[in-house]
């Protein structure tokens, strides 16, 4: 029954919102943009849902479409923030916290494949093999891209590990 | 996850997972609602038509669909009185296309009106009742009208992307759209719509009369003329008054 499945999706929906959100944030930066990405998903979700809903997680889904979406949209958008950032200094964000905001500025620092492969396993929660089949690589390059990319935040975020010459954490990490 | 590399740091497990729940803290979700709404407008915007009107006027939904691409269509008046019954027989639909196409007779159309793409295969109600007519007005010209009735107001409206039995999902069959506003169900307001589909030429009007849907689609007779289309409007509302 169409109520039935109503019920469900909204229920499948208020229960993943907020890990859809973060996905798409942890790419944009920009908490608007990553809400927008994240309805868009759901958009597209619910004429699939009957397929959906038997998925074994159908979450899995909507993230990927989200992180998808947002890693287009930071794309589009570059262009422009290089642009911005050249010409004026940051406006200060209000909202999230400080920490979480380091984070994403981190993020943002450390080069785009990386950034894929740590939002889509640390937040997403993809594993190494949906991942490389997501981006059409082979595992071994998507360990490598994870390696250097929390190497590279643990650099940027603190004062934690150094970077080996190779580019991987140390093992003290 | 099983296959985390082990020398992943706890500090950036801690720092993603802060960041899940500060966002979580933040973030307003629009609702499931508003993404029904929003992929089922899309569906019926994908059927090749933009949604030419809508109105509520005292129980009666009148819906139009229409102009396949590059057009943005303006809003139809409902007519106040309604339409007196009548049947949409060929006599009434060479009245209504006056001005556009002629020679309108009943019999099997010479080419499909079917809409592109695959079918819809959600969770739909289901009409209690469902017929179809054909019509011709020349060897590449034809038309169906498709008449469902429900039981009840709601199950009509939450079928409404069943109408359109070759419509799926604007990414897959590659149209561009505006995604509708909200206040399409009760204002009157148009909306353009383009679709890359090389099948244009199908034009799909709908007309909602409280439990009963039509749904006229008409294929290889060139573009709709907005005096047509209201006037089609008005014929196929006139039959769900029978």
């Amino acid at each position: 029954m169409a109520a039935d499945s109503r019920k469900e999706f909204t229920a499948f929906y208020t229960a993943t919102w907020d890990r859809t959100v973060a996905c798409a944030f942890a790419i944009t930066g920009e908490l608007g943009a990553a809400e927008d990405v994240a309805q868009e998903a759901y958009t597209k979700a619910w004429p699939r849902w009957s397929s959906l809903k038997n998925y074994d997680e159908p979450s899995a889904w909507v993230r990927q479409v989200a992180t998808r979406q947002a890693i287009s949209r930071w794309r589009r958008n570059r262009v422009a923030r290089v642009f911005l950032s050249r010409s004026r200094p940051p406006e200060p964000v209000a909202g999230p916290s400080e920490t979480t905001l380091a984070l994403v500025r981190a993020l943002a620092e450390i080069p785009e494949a990386q950034r894929r492969a740590v939002v889509m396993h640390h937040v997403a929660g993809f594993g190494i093999g949906e991942i490389a089949e997501l981006e059409g690589c082979p595992a071994g390059t998507v360990k490598a891209r994870l390696a250097r990319g929390r190497a590279a935040l643990a650099a940027l975020l603190g004062p934690h590990p150094e970077p080996t010459t190779n580019g991987l954490e140390s093992s003290h990490v | 996850m099983s296959d985390r590399d082990p020398l992943d740091t706890v500090d950036l497990d801690v720092a993603f997972a802060d960041l899940t729940a500060d966002v979580g803290f933040r973030t307003h979700a629009p609702g499931a609602d508003r993404a029904i709404r929003s992929a089922r407008r899309r569906r019926l915007a994908s059927a090749g038509a933009a949604l030419a009107i809508t109105a509520m006027i005292a129980g009666v939904v009148v819906g139009g669909l229409g102009l396949p691409s590059n057009q943005s269509s303006s809003p139809v008046a409902i007519p106040d009185p309604l339409p007196r019954a009548q049947t949409f027989d060929a006599t009434a639909f060479n009245e209504a296309a006056d001005g556009w196409t002629q020679g309108w007779t009943k019999g099997a159309s010479p080419v499909s009106t079917d809409l592109p793409c695959a079918a819809y295969d959600g969770d739909l109600p289901h009409p209690l009742e469902t017929a179809t007519t054909e019509f011709h007005a020349g060897p590449r010209i034809g038309a169906t009208l498709l008449l469902e009735r429900f039981d009840s107001v709601e199950n009509m409206r939450n079928s409404l992307p069943g109408v359109y039995p070759g419509v799926s999902a604007p990414e897959i069959c590659g149209g561009d759209y505006r995604d509708l506003p909200d206040e399409i169900w009760s204002g009157g307001e148009s909306v353009g719509f383009e679709m890359k589909d090389g099948r244009t030429s199908i034009y799909s009007l709908v007309v909602l009369h409280e439990t009963e849907i039509a749904v006229l689609r008409v294929a290889g007779a060139g573009e709709l003329p907005e005096a047509t289309r209201e006037r089609l409007v008005f014929a196929l509302l006139a039959d769900l008054r029978t």
